[in-house]
């Protein structure tokens, strides 16, 4: 079994280097070709014209301004009289059917303007116009960018399916670039790769947006998704057969191809716009909202910079060979929305920048303003003066910079945020919400609420002491919602010392961090709030320090209260389950023992009573060992007796029990064969799967299967044990405080179930005081499988 | 005519001790459900004197069970006696809100069981 699955790993990795080789050297190849296009367009210059004919006339219909035959004067509307040694009309016979001639089959040509100048232009001889080596060198850096991206994205997430596409994407964009330079001096093989490769690249990028979003996983690896490719497929087809004529794609075939793979950009927007508006995730949301705001960023310039000024101005306000410049915003946003894991908070970026471009723009104003001033007294003062000037202008501006930077904080905020707060108020208003309510959940989520949203926290936790010294997560906002990083600042706080005082900053474990305040209740700590920095990145202000110690006053007092209730609930439960589940087995007791007594029953009768004292003198005596074993827990006397076990012979102490206690089950069991000894408790052990064994009979309806399995987990240095039912399954309000003390699951179909609420808090005590660890899944009405993992090396957690 | 007893529980071990404590007088037939619908529907159709009733019952606890009987106009006369191990002030009130004749806690002996079942049906 374990050569079989070792040959699938083998294959599987094999297979991932396969596709690793083989889109490497596929990428090479195409870098190759790209940088030797360019290299050629780089010596070779080019005509950069188009002769179409216009009523049996030809002209010339477009000329491109960064070619030669620009460069020399020739305009729209000249009119060819020879082209490459050739009477023009001679040469343009054989192109009169298509009705149009690229400017790369002209190697020499003379035209005749409207006032009768005749002007000529020749290949040969001539190097390069200067402005077209200025647009291959911006075209050059946005490959370069492309490459940069799409190489990193592969060979940084090689199992992404996402990182492949961009890699491919940044490749054919790069062909694209380069062949279109290079079918412009006559490269032959130059048009059909900028053909095939400007073809696949939409629809390549549609692919990319389909799969990028993480709750798209089923659709990686579903074949019909390369039906997108079918109209690049169809066009590329066509091309050879019916588009290429005369060293030249057919016109119908251009404004077909045009339209095939405009069809392909407008479809990979749309499917950005969908993603961004319904992704479930918030890693979705944020990465459709990088490639967003990347694409504004290429096309908003290009569109107002050059687009619009050349339509409505006398030209560009960015030279038109530079504006494709802007484009490499989009390779960098693809890349990062795939490369990414800790996500940029694009909101923070955007506010930061407006708040540092407007500080910029007050103070350039004020120096500005001092030396205009300077400039119009120039001639009547001297050397000296100037000098004197110059440093009063500076030391202005220097002492201007912090009260602008503030008033443009402040601005700012009021403007994205909340406006300015009364740190009374609130606190006023915080301590009249806390009185309406008692329980502990609301009064932490109340505290943490009113933190983190009048300071505008990325996140706030507060931490709540336990009875048994331990601190629980009583209410999370925003970034510290994590259970990873609850864990990390758990860790802090076991770890903190007397010396670090309100307000202390920054661990350097989490960086966003900001105070770590302990509350205070009579002399007692009942909780530690945990507050990081603002999601503006501004600093605190005294009025913000203010308004924690505020929050933190009224904390303490609302917290104290809500603990002595939560603890006068807790007791009343102990007392009422307590002496629910003493009594039901008493009452067997001393009914039988009471009958026996008054009554002189038959010899079989009489054991049968006698049995039934029995069996119900350990069930008292199983209860009272729960009851026992809370309070050791609580009080911190929890005794443990690790020896080295294998797992497989305790299994078949605790089988039989659960077998004997019904017959109304059916009871699979699928223990690995060969597993590896333990570290554990024999005792503690076999009652946390006793207890996971009793809980799967008692919520599972007659008939429904329970199975035990084991298995080795190596790589993980542990033994997983599961218990799986086919019961009730655990609802949203319980999963939350299922291994909590007298927890019992209040349903309908949960009534009359017997159980004192302990055994699942006692089974992840003893599995934590092992070194293990303790969870469950589950599907409402379906069932629940919980997993013990046990250490199988000497002095290990389980993580 | 012996008088008809519904007990209503879940443990077997104390059905067994409670049809035990009445059957062995000569007064007194037994009957037993082990959940709230079935002892509805046992009490519709064999028109018990008294209920035995736990409250802590799969389906539908025994308030609710008594709340049924006792606004049914064919039952309400149903004498019932709440038994459980709750043992707290506001449990027995519990049981008086929802119509309940007696109250006994557990664990019990057999003469305290049968006095206060005698003293409900006497009173009838």
């Amino acid at each position: 079994m374990s050569q079989i699955k070792s040959m699938f790993v083998r294959l599987f990795t094999y297979g991932e280097r396969l596709r690793m080789v083989a889109f490497t050297i596929l990428g090479l190849c195409v870098l190759t070709i790209s940088i030797t296009f360019f290299a050629l367009s780089a010596g070779t210059p080019h005509m950069g014209i188009e002769l179409s004919m216009n009523n049996y006339d030809w002209i010339v219909k477009i000329i491109d301004p960064t070619g030669l035959a620009s460069e020399r004067g020739i305009k729209e509307n000249d009119k060819p009289i020879e082209i490459n040694g050739e009477p023009a009309q001679l040469f343009l016979e054989k192109y009169e059917k298509e009705g149009f001639v690229f400017g790369r089959l002209i190697r020499e040509l003379t035209v005749i303007d409207d006032h009768g100048y005749l002007k000529s232009v020749a290949l040969k001889d001539n190097s390069p116009s200067s402005k077209f080596l200025a647009r291959l060198g911006a075209s050059f850096v946005v490959c370069l960018i492309f490459w940069i991206t799409g190489f990193y994205a592969f060979f940084k997430r090689r199992k992404n399916d996402a990182a492949l596409l961009s890699y491919l994407f940044a490749l054919s964009f790069g062909l694209i670039l380069s062949a279109n330079m290079a079918s412009e001096i006559a490269i032959p093989a130059a048009p059909w790769l900028e053909v095939a490769a400007s073809l696949v690249g939409p629809w390549l990028l549609l692919h990319f947006f389909l799969v990028l979003p993480e709750e798209r996983a089923w659709l990686r690896n579903n074949p019909l998704i390369y039906l997108i490719y079918l109209p690049s497929a169809i066009t590329l087809v066509l091309f050879p057969l019916v588009g290429y004529a005369n060293d030249q794609p057919m016109l119908w075939f251009r404004t077909f191809r045009m339209f095939e793979y405009g069809t392909g950009f407008v479809a990979a927007a749309g499917v950005v716009v969908f993603n961004y508006f319904r992704a479930t995730s918030p890693r979705t949301q944020q990465q459709m909202k990088i490639v967003l705001i990347s694409c504004i960023a290429a096309f908003i310039p290009f569109l107002f910079l050059g687009l619009l000024p050349a339509a409505t101005l006398a030209g560009p306000i960015i030279p038109s060979e530079y504006s494709i410049l802007l484009i490499v915003f989009i390779p960098i946003g693809l890349v990062y929305a795939v490369v990414t894991e800790k996500l940029m908070d694009i909101d923070v970026i955007i506010r930061r920048g407006v708040v540092y471009g407007l500080i910029m723009a007050v103070m350039s104003a004020i120096l500005g303003a001092g030396i205009f001033t300077v400039l119009a007294f120039r001639n009547s003062i001297g050397a000296t003066q100037e000098i004197l000037i110059a440093l009063a202008l500076g030391g202005i501006t220097t002492a201007l910079f912090g009260p602008t930077k503030n008033s443009i904080e402040s601005l700012i905020d009021k403007i994205f945020y909340k406006d300015r707060y009364d740190y009374r108020k609130i606190t006023q208003s915080l301590s009249t919400s806390l009185n309406s309510v008692k329980d502990l959940n609301s009064v932490s989520r109340l505290i943490v609420g009113t933190a983190v949203n009048t300071l505008n926290l990325a996140g706030g936790c507060l931490f709540v002491k336990a009875q048994s010294g331990s601190y629980e997560a009583g209410a999370a906002q925003g970034s510290f919602v994590d259970a990873s990083r609850q864990r990390k600042l758990l860790n802090l706080i076991s770890q903190r010392s007397r010396l670090i005082e309100f307000p202390n900053t920054a661990s350097k474990e989490i960086s966003d961090l900001a105070f770590l305040i302990p509350i205070i209740a009579a002399e007692k700590e009942v909780g530690i709030l945990c507050l990081s920095q603002k999601a503006t990145r501004q600093n605190f202000s005294s009025n913000d320090i203010f308004l924690i110690q505020g929050i933190v006053s009224v904390a303490a007092i609302a917290l104290q209260g809500a603990m002595l209730i939560h603890d006068v609930s807790v007791r009343d439960t102990f007392v009422s389950v307590a002496s629910h589940e003493l009594r039901t087995p008493l009452t067997s007791i001393v009914g039988y023992a009471d009958l026996l007594l008054r009554r002189d029953p038959p010899d079989a009768t009489r054991k049968r009573w006698l049995k039934n004292i029995l069996d119900n003198s350990h069930r008292l005596n199983a209860i009272v060992d729960d009851l026992l074993n809370v309070s050791r827990i609580q009080s911190g006397r929890v005794n443990i007796k690790l020896e080295r076990a294998n797992l497989s012979n305790l299994f078949e102490d605790v089988l039989p029990l659960s077998r004997e206690s019904t017959n109304k089950h059916e009871f699979v069991v699928n223990i690995e064969p060969d597993l590896t000894d333990v570290n554990i408790d024999r005792d503690k052990f076999t009652q946390v799967v006793g207890n996971l064994l009793s809980n799967a009979v008692k919520y599972s309806p007659n008939g429904g299967r329970i199975t035990l399995s084991a298995h080795n987990e190596p790589t993980e240095h542990r033994i997983i044990v599961s218990v799986a039912d086919e019961g009730i399954g655990i609802g949203l309000e319980d999963k939350g405080s299922l291994f909590t003390t007298f927890h019992r699951i209040q349903r309908p179909e949960t009534r009359g179930i017997r159980g004192s609420g302990l055994g699942l808090y006692i089974a992840k005590e003893w599995t934590e005081a092992m070194g293990g660890k303790i969870w469950f899944e589950s599907e409402l009405n379906k069932g629940s499988i919980f997993f013990v993992a046990i250490p199988t090396q000497d002095s290990k957690r389980v993580n | 005519m012996p008088k008809k007893i519904l007990i209503v529980e879940d443990e077997k071990h104390i059905i067994e001790l409670l049809c035990t404590i009445f059957d062995g007088l000569a007064n007194y037939r037994t009957i037993y459900a082990r959940d709230g619908q079935e002892a509805l529907k046992l009490a519709r159709i064999n028109a018990p004197d008294i209920i035995l009733l736990d409250i802590y019952l799969p389906e539908l606890d025994g308030y609710e069970v008594c709340r049924f009987v006792k606004s049914d106009p064919t039952m309400s006369h149903t004498k019932v006696l709440m038994i459980s191990g709750m043992a707290q002030n506001s449990d027995l009130l519990k049981a008086q809100e929802a119509g309940a004749d007696d109250y006994i806690t557990k664990p019990f002996i057999s003469t305290a069981l049968i006095e206060k079942v005698e003293a409900l049906l006497g009173s009838n």
